[in-house]
C-alpha cells in the first residue's frame, strides 16, 4: 500500500528544544520527510512588530541541527515553516544561516535549500488595499491607511502551493517565512499526489507534534502517516497514545471551530471525519475533505503588527481591609485625580490601566465576580503613551495618588498602599506593540512574486 | 434535583487564543457515557455559558457540541488584541475559570 510517513518533533520549533530520545526513536524508521512549524502568534505581537526572535538562538540551532543532520542521512526533504516564530525576512535569514553553518561543520554532502519569504512590503500593500483586495478576518474593522501607518511589520501565511513549487524545482530543505502549520506539514504528501483533505488533516493533527496524544507531553516526536484515503497518528514515547478521543480532541485545540479550518483556497472540511483505534496506541482517520472556495478564490492572511508607544509600569499593593472594601471608589478617585494633576487636556496622550490583582485583574470586563473578597490586593499600573517622560509622569502620579487615598472609614493618615520593589517605575526593555493586520489578501496567482519570494541554493560542506 | 459540579465530570476545561481577536475555550470528557448524559441535560447551552460568564448570549460565538472530541466549545471576541496596551492574560489561558460554576442534574 502506498504511503508517505513524517516525522514531527516539535509544536514549535525552537521554543524550548526536541526531546532527543523519542526524537531518535523515530528516526530508526521507515522515515520519508521531516517537518516543523516555527510559528506562533500566541506570543504577542513584539516580535513581529519589533522584527526580533521570541527564542534564544542556540534552541533554534539545537532543533534544526539534529533535523538537518537526520534529514541528509535519510536524503529526504526537511520542511519548517515560519522561521524564528514571526516567519519574517530576518526569521528565514537566520534559520538559512544555521542550516549553512551546520553543513559547513558536518561537512555535508552539498543539497537544495529553498527560501520562501513571505514578508510584504507596506508599500504595495497599500496599493493592494487601495485596489480593494483587503478583507478583514480577525480584525473587526477594515484594512487603511491609518493601520497600515501604525504597523511596522506584516507578513503572508502560506499553504500548500508556496511549498509545493519548491517542492517541483528540487529543493531538498525548505527554510519558509510565516505559513499555514498544516500546510507545512501536508504539502509534502500533495506534492507526492496523496489526497488533499487527508494530507491536511493529518498535518492539521500533527502540527502540536505529541500534544495530539495523551497523557500529554510536549516536544516528543510522533509518526504522521498518509495513505490513499486515511491517515495514522503514532506516538514514539511509550507512555503515549493516539486514541480517537485524543486526536479529535487535539482538533478544538486554538482554534473556533473543530469542523472546518481555512486555508488559501478552501477549507479542510472535518464533518465526516472518522476517528477509529488502529492499535491502542495508533488512531486512524479517514472521511476528511479539502473544498476548494466555491468562487475560486486565493485568499491569503496577513498579520501585521505595529508599535503602540512606550510602556511604562509600577506596582502598589494594598493590605488595608478597610480600603479594600471601597477598591472601586479608590480607582475611580485616582484615575481622576491622575487626570486632574496631568492635565485633562492630556487625557488622549496616554492610556491608563489598572491591573487589581485579587480583583478582576485577568478576567477584566469579564469578570463574573463582583466583589473580591481577599485580605490584600496588588494594582499594576501601566501606562502606554508615544510620550516616554509623560507616561513616567502618568505612573508616578498614579503611584503617588493610591499612597494618599482617601475613602470612607479611613483609619491611616497617609500610607495607604505600598510600592512594591522601588519607588521608581519599571521600564521593560520592549515598547509596547499590538496586532493590527489580521486580513486577508486575495491573489490571482498563488505564487504571486510580490507576495512570495523564492531563493534556491546549494548547500555543501565539502 | 441533584446536580454534579461540571469538574466532577469534565476530564479537561480549559480556554486559549483562538487567533489574536478570539479566545475559545472547551469542556472535555473522557467518558462517552458521560459525555452523553452532560449533553442530553439539556443544562449547558450558550444561554448557560453567557450565564456564567455573565455575558450576553450574543457574545458567545460558535458554541456547539464536539461529539467526535466529547467536547463542548465556544468562544469569546477579546476586548483588545492579545498582547496589547493593557494585556493581562497574553495566551488567553485563565478564562475558563467561570465554567467552574456549571452544575448538572444528575440522578446516579
Amino acid at each position: 500500500m502506498r504511503k508517505v510517513s513524517l516525522l514531527v518533533s516539535t509544536g514549535n520549533l525552537g521554543d524550548n528544544i526536541i526531546e532527543k530520545g523519542t526524537f531518535y526513536e523515530g528516526v530508526k524508521r521507515d522515515i520519508d520527510y521531516f517537518g516543523a512549524d516555527a510559528g506562533t502568534a500566541d506570543a504577542g505581537p513584539t516580535f513581529l512588530g519589533a522584527d526580533m526572535p521570541h527564542n534564544p538562538i542556540e534552541w533554534e540551532r539545537h532543533d534544526l541541527e539534529i533535523t538537518l543532520v537526520e534529514s541528509r542521512k535519510k536524503k529526504v526533504p526537511m520542511i519548517v515553516g515560519s522561521a524564528s516564530t514571526t516567519g519574517t525576512d530576518r526569521g528565514v535569514n537566520l534559520y538559512a544561516d544555521i542550516i549553512r553553518s551546520v553543513a559547513k561543520e558536518r561537512k555535508m554532502e552539498p543539497f537544495t535549500m529553498a527560501l520562501i519569504y513571505s514578508e510584504l512590503s507596506i508599500d504595495m500593500l497599500r496599493e493592494r488595499v487601495r485596489r480593494g483586495e483587503t478583507e478583514p478576518l480577525g480584525a473587526s474593522y477594515p484594512l487603511t491607511d491609518e493601520v497600515l501607518d501604525n504597523t511596522t511589520y506584516v507578513t503572508a501565511s502560506m499553504g500548500i502551493e508556496q511549498f509545493t513549487h519548491a517542492l517541483e524545482k528540487g529543493a531538498d530543505v525548505i527554510i519558509a517565512g510565516r505559513a499555514c502549520d498544516d500546510a507545512v506539514l501536508a504539502a509534502y504528501p500533495i506534492f507526492k499526489g496523496f489526497d488533499k483533505g487527508i494530507s491536511l488533516h493529518m498535518g492539521k493533527a500533527a502540527e502540536c507534534a505529541s500534544l495530539v496524544c495523551w497523557p500529554q507531553k510536549v516536544k516528543e516526536s510522533i509518526i504522521g502517516t498518509v495513505y490513499d484515503d486515511y491517515f495514522t497518528i503514532e506516538p514514539l514515547h511509550p507512555d503515549q497514545q493516539a486514541t480517537p478521543h485524543s486526536v479529535a480532541a487535539h482538533s478544538m485545540y486554538e482554534r473556533t471551530n473543530p469542523f472546518v479550518q481555512a486555508l488559501p483556497g478552501g477549507i479542510l472540511d472535518m464533518h465526516n471525519s472518522k476517528y477509529e483505534a488502529l492499535t491502542d496506541r495508533i488512531c486512524k482517520v479517514s472521511g476528511s475533505v479539502f473544498v476548494p472556495s466555491p468562487d475560486g478564490s486565493y485568499k491569503v492572511k496577513l498579520e501585521g503588527a505595529g508599535e503602540a508607544g512606550h510602556r511604562v509600569y509600577h506596582f502598589v499593593g494594598i493590605r488595608d481591609t478597610r480600603a479594600i472594601e471601597h477598591l472601586d471608589l479608590i480607582l475611580a478617585d485616582t484615575r481622576k485625580k491622575v487626570s486632574e494633576i496631568i492635565g485633562p487636556h492630556r487625557d488622549g496622550l496616554y492610556d491608563l490601566y489598572f491591573h487589581t490583582y485579587g480583583k478582576d485583574a485577568i478576567m477584566k470586563e469579564n469578570e463574573p465576580v463582583a466583589k473580591t473578597s481577599s485580605h490584600e490586593v496588588a494594582i499594576v499600573i501601566e501606562v502606554v503613551s508615544k510620550d516616554l517622560e509623560l507616561a513616567t509622569s502618568v505612573a508616578k502620579c498614579a503611584k503617588f495618588r493610591f499612597f494618599y487615598m482617601s475613602y470612607p472609614g479611613q483609619m491611616n493618615s497617609s500610607g495607604g498602599s505600598v510600592a512594591l520593589l522601588t519607588d521608581e517605575p519599571l521600564f521593560p526593555k520592549n515598547k509596547c506593540y499590538q496586532w493590527t493586520v489580521d486580513h486577508l489578501v486575495t491573489l490571482k496567482d498563488p505564487l504571486d512574486p510580490e507576495i512570495f519570494r523564492y531563493s534556491f541554493e546549494t548547500v555543501s560542506g565539502v | 434535583m441533584k446536580t454534579k459540579n461540571i469538574c466532577d465530570l469534565a476530564r479537561t476545561i480549559r480556554s486559549k487564543n483562538a487567533g489574536s481577536f478570539m479566545i475559545t475555550f472547551e469542556i472535555i470528557f473522557a467518558d462517552r457515557n458521560i459525555y452523553e448524559k452532560v449533553k442530553k441535560s439539556g443544562a449547558i447551552t450558550r444561554k448557560a455559558i453567557a450565564d456564567a460568564y455573565k455575558l450576553p448570549e450574543g457574545e458567545i460565538h460558535d458554541f456547539m457540541f464536539f461529539d467526535p472530541g466529547m467536547g463542548i466549545k465556544g468562544n469569546i471576541e477579546r476586548k483588545s488584541p492579545s498582547g496589547g496596551p493593557g494585556e493581562t492574560d497574553v495566551y488567553g489561558c485563565q478564562q475558563y475559570a467561570p465554567l467552574f460554576s456549571l452544575e448538572i442534574p444528575w440522578e446516579e
